[in-house]
């Protein structure tokens, strides 16, 4: 008895798990379709990206200054070894643009502004305001979601450019500013070995990023449960799931496009 | 109502900002050229370039006056392509040699200007080259040369055996 | 093709026949039949946990039942598509049990919210509108304060006036005076009856206030166990000997009530 107990749990288990995803892939599809299709909520769109881009930008700047900086320290240590400080710029430029810049950033507005984001989702549907809105006629999706889905598609690659523009800086500073690596150099190879491809690899990344975590942060908050822990549990569930699924996501790219 | 002239004027502000990051990142941080450069591409041929690769940096006493575009096989040996920055004139009695930067580093092509009477344009072979040091080789031919006997003589003569000039 | 009021008094503006819908192996709703005559109150009572409020939900299409059929102004609903939806949601207004006011908007936009954005109305008529809807419900001069900002019974009121700012044929209002005191109570229900009479609504109430709500009342329906168990006016209903609403008059709970889940 117990054992068919037991795969019952397992099939009801694994069946559970296709209906959560499947149920997550029309929430992002639907999502993205209102968000071409009018009425078209710019307004709304624009504040968000007040609040996902413009306001997650001081932290970006603090997040990136110190990466920079501890990139710079740690790869000019390792690189003296070897006499190739030279490299540095190199070193500390394609680690932000390649991966840093776009993981970090995704990485601190999934921390943010998605576990807000989350949180007052959860909150308008835990109080009912979804309902209301779906009352009036008005689809929750298209007005809720889809703003904030456009808003990360814009907010993520520009700050994640931010980050590695002040990241390379605060290298720079650190590496050849403090520790004595030639300045010049610095700019020099690190303009030899950063190509096109390597600029769009991280605007690409910040897009994919941006959807994966708006739609991470959205889904659940959206799909809050009514209790008292529900809008807490959709909150910190959001911000771990969008994490993990950007690392995630970022080898399963890197090692396909690089 | 909600997007107010403070929102439009902080995402405007935000956009632009992140145009601008990206203009850097790309041109003045990754010197990425969207329209056709102003310079001229000239080659030389060496017999071994080992370890340069597109976007290296080509230099007149250690300025930068342009990069690798690429290298293909020809007559068994290496054509390099490389772009010069317009405005750099190179003359036909120039060296080209392949040095790396630290031991480990990256190599880069370094031209020594000599008297030439004519200046090379689009299209034009350097005819004297230098090729890579390769420091697996060398230290093959040290031990080598310590297990004959150490004369002096051979090991300036392999030091020869590294250069190979083309003169015609 | 629609049956409403065409002169006769017993038209319905929504009939329900055998609904059903269970969550999780629970059945909430078990074969609910109701008639609910136009421009009329008719109040819903019942212990808590009942499905009042699902079913309440599911005659605005906010749940989709298992089996069973609504009828509203002669159209059958359940099986209509986005777009039907829509245009039978129009008809609607409705009042949620915690008001459901948008915390993000000041009263005004949230009464002025979907005349915006479901209306063509010029900027100076949503105005005229909102103005005129806050003042029927009391809250003149108060469109500027936050939902935050405001008591309970004032939320209720603007939660009331979104709800009839677009003008529905059918009201339906879910527990509109929980939590607040008798007097508030009192209030609220003078201002439900008045609204229903000055704008002639179909309404529908969900409520704990037995037997106060009975006041404004037309018909009553008292809901156990998944289904209508007496529906009637306020007179037949109280009449009646039907032993479980007497208990729930008397002491609001017997055992298997304490036992039936609370399903939001």
């Amino acid at each position: 008895m117990q054992v068919v107990e037991f795969i019952e749990r397992v099939g009801a288990y694994i069946l559970d798990s296709i209906l959560a995803l499947g149920n997550f892939a029309l929430f992002l599809i639907r999502s993205l379709m209102y968000a071409v299709l009018p009425p078209y909520k710019l307004r709304l769109t624009l504040r968000q990206i007040r609040i996902i881009g413009a306001e997650s930008l001081m932290l970006i700047v603090l997040i990136s200054t110190f990466t920079g900086m501890v990139l710079g320290l740690q790869g000019y240590h390792t690189l003296h070894l070897f006499g190739a400080e030279d490299s540095l710029g190199t070193l500390v430029g394609l680690a932000l643009v390649r991966e840093l810049g776009p993981v970090l950033a995704a990485l601190m507005i999934a921390a943010r502004a998605g576990s807000a984001m989350a949180a007052e989702l959860g909150s308008m549907q835990a109080s009912e305001q979804i309902d209301a809105l779906t009352v009036m006629a008005i689809n929750p999706v298209q007005y809720l979601v889809s703003p904030r889905m456009i808003a990360g598609v814009v907010s993520f690659p520009i700050l994640t450019v931010i980050f590695n523009v002040i990241g390379i800086w605060a290298g720079y500073a650190v590496g050849c500013g403090l520790l004595g690596a030639s300045g010049g150099a610095y700019f020099n190879n690190l303009a030899a070995n950063m190509s096109r491809h390597d600029v769009a690899l991280t605007l690409y990344k910040a897009l994919v990023f941006g959807v994966v975590v708006m739609s991470v942060c959205c889904y659940k908050g959206y799909h809050a449960k009514r209790m008292a822990t529900g809008v807490s549990r959709a909150t910190t569930e959001a911000v771990v799931l969008s994490s993990v699924l950007v690392l995630a996501w970022d080898y399963f790219m890197g090692s396909i496009l690089l | 109502m909600y997007a107010s002239r403070t929102t439009q004027f902080i995402v405007g502000l935000f956009a632009l900002l992140g145009i601008a990051a990206l203009a850097i990142l790309s041109f003045r941080l990754g010197k990425i050229s969207i329209l056709p450069t102003p310079g001229y591409v000239i080659y030389a041929n060496f017999d071994n370039i080992s370890g340069l690769k597109p976007g290296d940096e080509v230099d007149i006493a250690g300025v930068r006056i342009g990069k690798v575009l690429g290298a293909s096989l020809s007559d068994n040996q290496a054509r390099v392509a490389m772009e010069i920055d317009k405005g750099v004139q190179i003359d036909n009695d120039a060296i080209a040699s392949i040095l790396s930067m630290g031991i480990i580093g990256g190599k880069y092509v370094s031209i020594q200007l000599g008297g030439g009477d004519k200046t090379l344009s689009n299209g034009d072979i350097i005819r004297q080259t230098q090729s890579a040091f390769v420091l697996e080789n060398a230290i093959g031919q040290f031990i080598n040369n310590i297990g004959q006997s150490g004369g002096s003589k051979d090991s300036s003569s392999s030091q020869d055996s590294q250069q190979s000039q083309q003169k015609k | 093709m629609n049956s409403e009021s065409n002169g006769k008094q017993t038209a319905n503006a929504i009939e329900v026949r055998a609904l059903r819908r269970s969550f999780d192996h629970q059945h909430v709703l078990n074969g609910v039949d109701i008639d609910i005559p136009a421009g009329t109150i008719t109040t819903i009572v019942g212990p808590s946990g009942c499905g009042k409020t699902v079913f309440l939900k599911h005659l605005n299409l906010l749940l989709r039942p298992d089996s069973g059929s609504i009828v509203i102004d002669g159209v059958e609903v359940t099986r209509l598509g986005a777009r039907g939806l829509n245009s039978v949601r129009e008809k609607f207004g409705m009042l949620f049990q915690a008001g459901a006011l948008f915390d993000s908007m000041s009263v005004y936009d949230n009464v002025s919210f979907p005349l915006v954005e479901k209306t063509r109305l010029s900027a100076r008529e949503i105005d005229e509108r909102v103005r005129r809807t806050l003042a029927a419900v009391g809250l003149e001069g108060m469109g500027h304060k936050f939902p935050s900002e405001m008591s309970g019974g004032m939320q209720k009121r603007a939660a009331l006036a979104r709800a009839l700012v677009t003008q529905p044929k059918i009201l339906m209002l879910d527990e509109p005076t929980t939590g607040l005191d008798p007097t508030r109570t009192g209030s609220i229900h003078q201002l439900v009856r008045k609204t229903q009479q000055d704008f002639g609504l179909t309404a529908v109430v969900v409520s704990h206030d037995v037997p106060e709500v009975f006041s404004i009342s037309d018909r009553v329906a008292f809901m156990h166990r998944g289904r209508m168990q007496l529906v009637g006016t306020v007179d037949e209903v109280m009449s009646s000997d039907d032993e479980d609403f007497k208990r729930f008059l008397a002491g609001r709970a017997s055992g298997d009530d304490l036992e039936s889940q609370v399903v939001s």
